[in-house]
């Protein structure tokens, strides 16, 4: 396969399924002992689709993610439920085949990637270093497909640059150098945990961009984790929200944005900063999120949310339908008129 | 002092970091973190101070009340000149002006029980005995939003927004005329961001308070400041009112950063498929500019 | 940060709520070996307060006739070589060790604490002058230092405690001085200032609370450095001088008799056994469990 990464071969198949988690569930070992944070989750990801996964902090998502990647700390596992990858179970395949299909099938750039990178090595090196593994390449030609990869990812005079070390690059590089590395064995699925978190907006919106423009040259599956609701609206095709470890609401971003079918949704873009707001109380949601070890079996948003009725909302409250492709789980969703962003 | 005076006025505010040539060093290896700033602030109300990192902005932000020492300029507070008070009239002086910081997980003592935070400044600047310190921390703390039960707590048993509005309290209990808030939610989550500058805007309204809210986020920006003031590698590109600057900027970084604000729905995508050149080049740049 | 810390961070209802010191506590409770090692602590402690109450004999009763004589019931770990009731003078010695320990170890602390905390929190000239000097303490051999202090000070049991003092010194002023650094770089310490608080009062509030736990391990562990000190310097005739009572002493006194009767070694060298370790796995036990609090509780 010589440089066929560069070469936009792919015809795109949408519809064609890149990671299924199915009734995903992730426990994690605390003082309490083994505790459910992620409940149930499904989650699809198709080739050239960017899925948004949004939550705010302990709502499970980035446990979610990594267990896709079979990236799990060791105090916590998969307690039900499966992750296929490119229709292949990774969920209980053993430490020494999964580090085959990470980088091959699935790759993952993080929030912070200066700490991704070794300090002592070149780049070149760290990104060529996963090639001669995966694909047993010699050190020429790997270094050569990475100076393409440097190309590709848009580092200016990539000749020079994978020759220098981590910190002679800034944070906005440096995750331009993690894209290149997850994209070095033509994965097809690419996880983003917050990629532009701990960037600077025109940075970030460069990062954005790039991963936009490699998605759709590559064909790839995006699964994009933020709590930022402007990223999700610039980047994403379909989004799951995340609350308290359970999704509570799957649409296409369009539907999601303009026509929210859950309160937390809804709330959560009441609290969005639209400029159109100067001068009016911004949106916020009262109270905390429950603390993992205490989720109720009812609605998990019930404390918090304004449209709470008691009989109905005490109860456990499944993932449901409410138009084609729009899932969410609240009791009230047909009876409710919830705000979304303003036209 | 005649409301007509701004809160707060710096003239040539300069801190350079490094060291100076000496007789074995020749070249100097210094960096101005900030270069010739010129603020004013109105009572009662924001300056908001945008830049990315590594602007200058925060070392501004302790610049004004002299938590560091600047190399050069002048300070007015509250129609005195600070830049040349002593530091027992400093101290003092920090019960009118005090600061909130980003990170409220690490910003308050996590050996202190919440009250004796939030009433530790009483202890400092007045002669309260502990039974009206007490007094004065609850009523403080119940103002901005929390409850009795909250007194008696360490920082680890309470969330970001709730230490936040802790920080808050804290800042408060003095009644002070200018306080300087360095990115106060950027740590926190976009659903309890809003709580928090609810509650500076209805504390600014109810005391006349003024901000210097010092935020990477223009969003945030443009909907609570009233003047504007956008800085880049320590000096001051442009200032205006927050109307003017958002609708009609004067210098390309500004347009570059408003470009980059994302949309607000999948209808309303602002991005367009291209990248800035000039970015490019400018982050090169300021890579460099660290060491100059 | 572990996945388990930040769960936690998701406040805590009121019902549940715990006390700082009691999470200590704790953690230090499920510690087996620091459990025991402070319940041993513990019985050295009653041991010392009412030694001449437990003591069956007089310790310093001399008895000629009873020289050297094996464990009895009447002498239940026999006697020396003046015929002194070994067991009485181990009760007695152990007042005279803990004292002389907390002696050296307060004198260390009230000298190591201050100066590591000025020259950390102050750093710049104050700190490179302390810092060489303490630097320069520690190049100095210790039994020849201890040697000097004692023939400068004359031999005693209080004057060997000096020595030591000096010799642990170092280590109490860098792991405060360390600590100090690390503390006056936090947001807090800048939010005190911000507030006003002038800087006695960030040393003594936020600052000293901040390197206590690291101080209090070593605390534990410089007490038992401080036993093994006594004893070797006593045992080179340094250190407590006859007739006290002394492990070191003792230690001193039956080796004398080693080839005759070796047993008397063993009484002595079991007790400052057993108190060293039992004021390292108390050290350890604090560490760990203090350890954990600083990181929790961000």
């Amino acid at each position: 396969m010589n440089m066929s990464a560069l070469e936009i071969t792919a015809e795109p198949h949408v519809g064609e399924v890149v990671m299924q988690a199915t009734d995903l569930t992730v426990e994690v070992s605390t003082e309490r002992g083994w505790v459910t944070i992620v409940d149930s989750v499904d989650l699809t990801v198709n080739r050239n689709e960017v899925v948004g996964l949004v939550g705010e902090s302990g709502s499970g998502k980035t446990l979610t993610s990594l267990s896709v990647m079979g990236l799990l700390p060791k105090n916590a596992r998969i307690s039900r439920g499966s992750v296929d990858l490119m229709g292949q179970r990774i969920s209980d395949m053993e430490e020494r085949k999964l580090a085959d299909v990470r980088g091959a099938k699935a790759a993952m750039i993080f929030q912070e990637p200066r700490r991704c990178l070794n300090p002592a090595f070149t780049v070149g090196d760290q990104v060529a270093e996963s090639l001669r593994r995966h694909r047993g390449w010699s050190r020429k030609r790997a270094m050569q497909h990475t100076i393409e990869l440097f190309k590709l990812v848009e580092i200016p005079q990539a000749e020079h640059r994978v020759k220098q070390y981590p910190h002679e690059f800034s944070g906005g590089m440096c995750q331009r150098v993690m894209l290149a590395m997850a994209i070095a064995c033509d994965p097809m699925l690419l996880i983003a945990d917050e990629p532009t978190t701990a960037l600077d907006v025109t940075v970030q919106r460069q990062v954005l961009e790039l991963i936009r423009r490699l998605q759709a040259e590559l064909g790839l599956g995006v699964l994009l984790i933020t709590h930022d609701l402007g990223v999700v609206a610039e980047m994403c095709d379909r989004v799951s929200v995340m609350y308290a470890g359970q999704v509570v609401e799957e649409a296409p971003a369009d539907e999601l944005f303009h026509n929210p079918q859950n309160p937390y949704t809804s709330a959560l873009l009441q609290s969005m900063l639209e400029p159109s707001r100067r001068g009016e109380p911004l949106g916020f949601i009262p109270g905390l999120v429950p603390a993992p070890h205490e989720f109720p079996a009812t609605c998990r948003f019930q404390d918090r949310c304004r449209h709470a009725v008691e009989e109905t909302c005490r109860q456990t409250i499944p993932l449901t339908s409410v138009a084609p492709g729009h899932l969410s789980r609240c009791a009230r969703a047909a009876e409710l008129d919830l705000p979304g962003v303003r036209a | 002092m005649t409301t007509t005076n701004p809160t707060l006025s710096v003239r040539g505010l300069t801190k350079v970091y490094g060291r100076r040539a000496t007789l074995l060093r020749r070249h100097p290896h210094q960096l101005k973190a900030v270069d010739g700033v010129d603020l004013d602030i109105a009572p009662g109300k924001t300056l908001g101070l945008v830049g990315e990192s590594g602007a200058g902005k925060s070392t501004v932000g302790r610049l004004v009340l002299r938590l560091i020492e600047p190399d050069a300029g002048t300070i007015n507070l509250l129609d005195t000149d600070i830049s040349t008070m002593s530091r027992g009239d400093l101290r003092r002086m920090r019960s009118h002006a005090t600061m909130i910081f980003q990170d409220p997980y690490t910003s308050l003592d996590p050996r202190m029980l919440i009250k004796d935070s939030v009433a530790e400044p009483l202890i400092v600047h007045t002669d309260d005995n502990r039974a009206t310190r007490h007094k004065k921390a609850l009523e403080m703390v119940r103002r901005v939003g929390l409850d009795t039960a909250h007194m008696e707590r360490f920082p680890y048993e309470m969330s970001g927004g709730q230490l936040q509005r802790v920080a808050i309290a804290r800042a408060l209990i003095t009644d002070p005329s200018f306080i300087v808030c360095d990115e106060p939610v950027a740590a926190l989550d976009v659903s309890t961001q809003a709580q928090v500058i609810n509650l500076l805007n209805d504390l600014q309204a109810e005391r006349g308070i003024s901000y210097l809210f010092i935020s990477h986020d223009l969003r945030l920006v443009r909907l609570i400041a009233d003047e504007v003031a956008v800085m880049r590698a320590g000096k001051l590109l442009e200032t205006g009112s927050a109307e003017r600057v958002f609708a009609a900027p004067e210098t390309d970084y500004t347009r570059e950063l408003l470009a980059a604000i994302p949309g607000r729905s999948p209808r309303h995508r602002r991005f367009n498929g291209e990248t800035a050149a000039s970015v490019e080049l400018d982050e090169a740049e300021r890579e460099e500019a660290v060491v100059v | 940060m572990s996945l388990a810390d930040s769960t936690n961070l998701s406040a805590t209802p009121p019902k549940r709520r715990r006390r700082l010191n009691n999470r200590v506590l704790r953690r230090l409770m499920r510690n087996k070996a620091a459990v025991a090692s402070m319940v041993v602590i513990f019985l050295l402690v009653v041991v010392a307060v009412f030694g001449d109450l437990l003591a069956p004999h007089d310790p310093n009763k001399v008895t000629l006739s009873l020289r050297l004589m094996g464990p009895s019931g009447d002498h239940l770990l026999g006697t020396d070589e003046l015929g002194r009731d070994v067991l009485s003078r181990l009760i007695v010695a152990t007042r005279v060790d803990l004292l002389a320990s907390a002696q050296a170890v307060g004198i260390a602390l009230s000298v190591g604490v201050p100066l590591g905390i000025v020259a950390g929190y102050l750093g710049g000239f104050t700190d490179a002058v302390l810092s060489r000097v303490i630097d320069a303490l520690m190049t100095l051999p210790p039994l020849i230092l201890a040697v000097v202090v004692v023939a400068i000070l004359g031999p005693g049991l209080r004057n060997a405690m000096f020595a030591i003092a000096i010799l642990i010194v170092p280590s109490f002023y860098r792991i405060v001085r360390a600590s100090t650094q690390g503390a006056r770089n936090e947001l807090y310490i800048e939010s005190a200032r911000a507030s006003g608080c002038g800087t006695w009062r960030i040393l003594w509030r936020h600052i000293l609370p901040a390197v206590a736990p690291p101080l209090l391990v070593q605390a534990s562990f410089s007490a038992s450095v401080v036993i093994v000190a006594e004893a070797s310097l006593s045992f080179l005739g340094l250190g407590a001088r006859v007739p006290q009572a002394t492990w070191g002493l003792m230690l001193n006194d039956a080796s004398s008799n080693l080839t005759t009767s070796a047993y008397l070694i063993y009484p002595p060298t079991v007790m400052v056994a057993i108190t060293i370790l039992a004021f390292s796995l108390l050290g350890d036990g604090l560490r760990d469990a203090l350890g954990r609090q600083t990181t929790d509780g961000k």
